[in-house]
């Protein structure tokens, strides 16, 4: 280990955060506005709707997220009709691909972290808010929501990490975040337990703040 | 019995690496006509033939391993493999790192893209020029990447795992151009005859472009002085004795002996 050389790729890697951020934020918003439309759907069995989101969970859960995502950016390319279309100028670059791809992802996940936390809330609750006469909307919005998510953050805060973590895969398809710069540093100067060292001790740092900001708001909600 | 199947384990295990005649020797079969992977999955290509062939020369037999491209060197650096053999420029960065055997190959490399849109492109101003603000691709962790950003500043460097990714990136028209060795584009040409690709620029040459090295070399772990010697020894002998330049034409069609 040469530990000069390891000091000298932090500012190199620092650069790479905000790439790394900008995806996880992005596929983490697509996660949690898709996640909840389906989570709606399966929970009130809306017909064809469910059963749709039903294969969509499955096969999201099910596939690795690498597949997903070369199935989004090379896959995809390689049909004329997709070229043609006007998602094409936001398809042909990568970040979006690898937004959408871990955005699609996280929504199966959220999803189902989503109904679990619905799911938790004791059934005798709606039925009181429904015998004091609450509208559905403020049943929703003051029993269901405010201990659904708390039992859900747990789980949704271990997707937050989960997701960082996939983040990683973007480099594949040629976006220079954290673990694409470590990949080029690594080529470069020949040291790559430096170079990746260097972005796995990055990446830590982040999730720990993640984590304990997750902790942070688990402690106010209760 | 147990404690016997545990030192029979541990005796197959140590004695191995001890064995002489097996070298562990890596590959990234991703790369043709250099290395790839034929219809029936057996690894195929010039570096496989000169491999083979200077494992003859040493008495040794040779293991070969199919790994990316990315993964050779640090498993190189921790022991998994005795040679790697994979198209690998001989540079000063990467001598501080490994050992490498004499040159067994010369490869010039080239712009390309797909039709002929940036036209006659005589000297390097030209092609840099051509280049400003267009993208680029190059296979990672190879010394193309050092060479756009070091001389094409104005292009956009993208980097691939792969050589076919960078193929298909140029088909979905994601790439402006790339940089790729001369065989490699002529394999791809040959491989995607719907589209017409095609070099462009001058050939990059080691004279101008010093990224290039020192030619293709064989990586070996620092401190195997030995068995660099015997494959320093055998290149030589095959070069002395035309094999490599018969393997070259059998695979390149021309010469690439050093």
């Amino acid at each position: 280990m040469d530990w000069a050389l390891m000091a000298s790729f932090y500012p190199d890697l620092a650069t790479g955060i905000t790439v790394t951020l900008g995806i996880l934020v992005g596929a983490l918003s697509i996660g949690v506005v898709l996640g909840a439309v389906i989570c709606a759907a399966r929970l009130n069995r809306v017909p064809v709707l469910a059963q749709v989101f039903d294969g969509y969970v499955l096969f999201f859960r099910g596939t690795p997220l690498l597949v997903q995502l070369f199935a989004i950016y090379f896959g995809l390319g390689q049909f004329e009709a997709v070229r043609d279309s006007i998602a094409w100028p936001l398809l042909r670059e990568a970040w979006f691909c690898a937004v959408l791809a871990l955005g699609l992802n996280s929504a199966a996940f959220t999803s189902e972290i989503m109904r679990g936390g619905v799911l938790g809330v004791e059934r005798g609750q709606l039925e009181a808010a429904d015998a004091f006469g609450f509208s559905p909307l403020q049943t929703l919005w003051l029993v269901l929501l405010p201990q659904a998510l708390r039992i859900a953050l747990p789980a949704y805060g271990n997707e937050v990490i989960l997701m960082l973590k996939g983040t990683a895969l973007a480099s594949t398809i040629s976006i220079m975040e954290i673990t694409g710069l470590a990949r080029k540093l690594s080529s470069e100067h020949f040291a790559p337990f430096e170079a990746f060292i260097a972005a796995g001790t990055i990446y830590l740092v982040i999730s720990i703040t993640l984590t304990s900001s997750f902790s942070f708001i688990e402690r106010r909600l209760v | 019995m147990r404690q016997w199947v545990l030192a029979g384990v541990i005796t197959a295990a140590t004695a191995l690496p001890a064995s002489a005649e097996t070298l562990r020797v890596a590959t990234s079969a991703d790369y043709p006509p250099w290395e790839s992977v034929d219809a029936a999955g057996e690894m195929i290509g010039f570096d496989i033939d000169v491999g083979n062939a200077i494992c003859e020369r040493i008495e040794a037999d040779c293991e070969w391993t199919n790994q990316a491209y990315d993964g050779l060197l640090p498993a190189l650096i921790a022991g998994q493999y005795d040679l790697i053999i994979s198209a690998i420029s001989i540079t000063a960065e990467r001598r501080e790192r490994i050992d490498f055997s004499i040159a067994y190959a010369q490869a010039p490399a080239s712009f390309g893209t797909i039709g002929d849109g940036f036209g006659d492109l005589g000297d390097h101003d030209a092609l840099a020029a051509a280049m400003d603000g267009k993208a680029v691709g190059v296979q990672g962790a190879s010394i193309f990447e050092n060479l756009v950003n070091t001389h094409f500043g104005d292009a956009e460097t993208r980097v691939y795992q792969r050589a076919d990714q960078i193929i298909a990136d140029l088909r979905t028209g994601r790439l402006d151009a790339a940089v790729m060795e001369v065989s490699a584009w002529e394999e791809f040409a040959a491989a995607n005859d719907d589209v017409a690709l095609t070099m462009f620029g001058p050939l990059l040459s080691y004279e101008t472009y010093p990224e290039l090295g020192d030619g293709i070399g064989i990586g070996l772990a620092k401190g195997s002085d030995e068995l660099r010697a015997e494959v320093d020894a055998a290149i030589a002998s095959l070069i002395e004795d035309g094999t490599i330049a018969a393997l070259a034409e059998e695979w390149f069609g021309y010469d690439v002996s050093p």
